[in-house]
């Protein structure tokens, strides 16, 4: 038997994570809710807090892919991604001179101290931010392949994206998510608070 | 045929996902020798990569 302290202290990172790639607080909810409950009812023996945390992720992992999943098939997921990416494509393209190299102002830059942004919580809100500012749909196939970390042939099968496509959708994530933190992060002499 | 920024870009990301092909790996190469803005956002991919990985791991291990 599980104890209650230990499972409601997992909580708030288990919801974080459903809610970022679920994009429904109800729904993500929901999800945390059943993994929790499938530990606190399951008799498996646990070595320690990270054993059950393991546990517990792994539970919501597949809930969550279970969701995706059904979902993907009552929605046509390759028409809605391709609407998304029209502005993706055009901020893009918007890097680029006319001969595809970078203009000199959208090149991108040297990033500074990019470990030491890991171990700052205000660069964990800003990538939230990112994340959440990234289409729903586009978002949704580069957290598959990125945070729930499937191989990138499993994504588009699940997903029944062709494989060129998937290609095309995780770089216009990638940029989008880069161009965001770029300028939102890592840009010189613009965090004067 | 060198590439430009953009098929490069492409490639950066591709490798991401997939083992990429001997004759990619050197093309991207000779790019990236030569340019600074790819250099860049390569590494910028790589951490990308990382900052992702250790938000699912948050959720994953204790702290």
């Amino acid at each position: 038997m599980l104890d209650h302290a230990l499972i409601a202290s997992l909580r708030p990172d288990l919801l974080r994570f459903a809610q970022l790639q679920l994009r429904d607080a109800a729904l993500a909810e929901d999800a945390v809710q059943d993994a929790l409950t499938a530990a606190i009812t399951s008799d498996h023996q646990f070595a320690g807090r990270s054993a059950v945390k393991t546990w517990v992720f792994g539970i919501l992992r597949n809930k969550i892919v279970d969701l995706i999943r059904q979902d993907s098939r009552s929605t046509n997921l390759s028409a809605l991604i391709d609407a998304e990416g029209e502005a993706l494509d055009e901020a893009y393209d918007a890097l680029f001179k006319a001969n595809a190299h970078w203009h000199p102002a959208t090149r991108p830059s040297v990033w500074r101290d990019p470990e030491d942004s890991l171990q700052d919580q205000q660069f964990w809100t800003v990538f939230e931010v990112c994340l959440n500012h990234l289409p729903e749909n586009t978002a949704r196939v580069f957290m598959m392949r990125e945070f729930l970390e499937f191989e990138t042939s499993e994504v588009c099968q699940e997903l029944s994206l062709t494989t060129s496509n998937c290609h095309v959708i995780l770089h216009r994530a990638r940029n989008g998510l880069r161009r965001c933190l770029e300028n939102g992060w890592f840009a010189p002499g613009e965090r004067p608070c | 045929m060198l590439m430009n920024c953009k098929e490069s870009t492409q490639l950066l990301s591709e490798g991401e996902d997939r083992p990429l092909e001997a004759g990619e790996r050197l093309k991207l190469k000779l790019h990236l020798l030569s340019c600074r803005g790819c250099r860049n956002y390569s590494k910028q991919l790589r951490f990308i990569r990382s900052a992702c990985r250790q938000l699912s791991s948050a959720s994953r291990d204790a702290k």
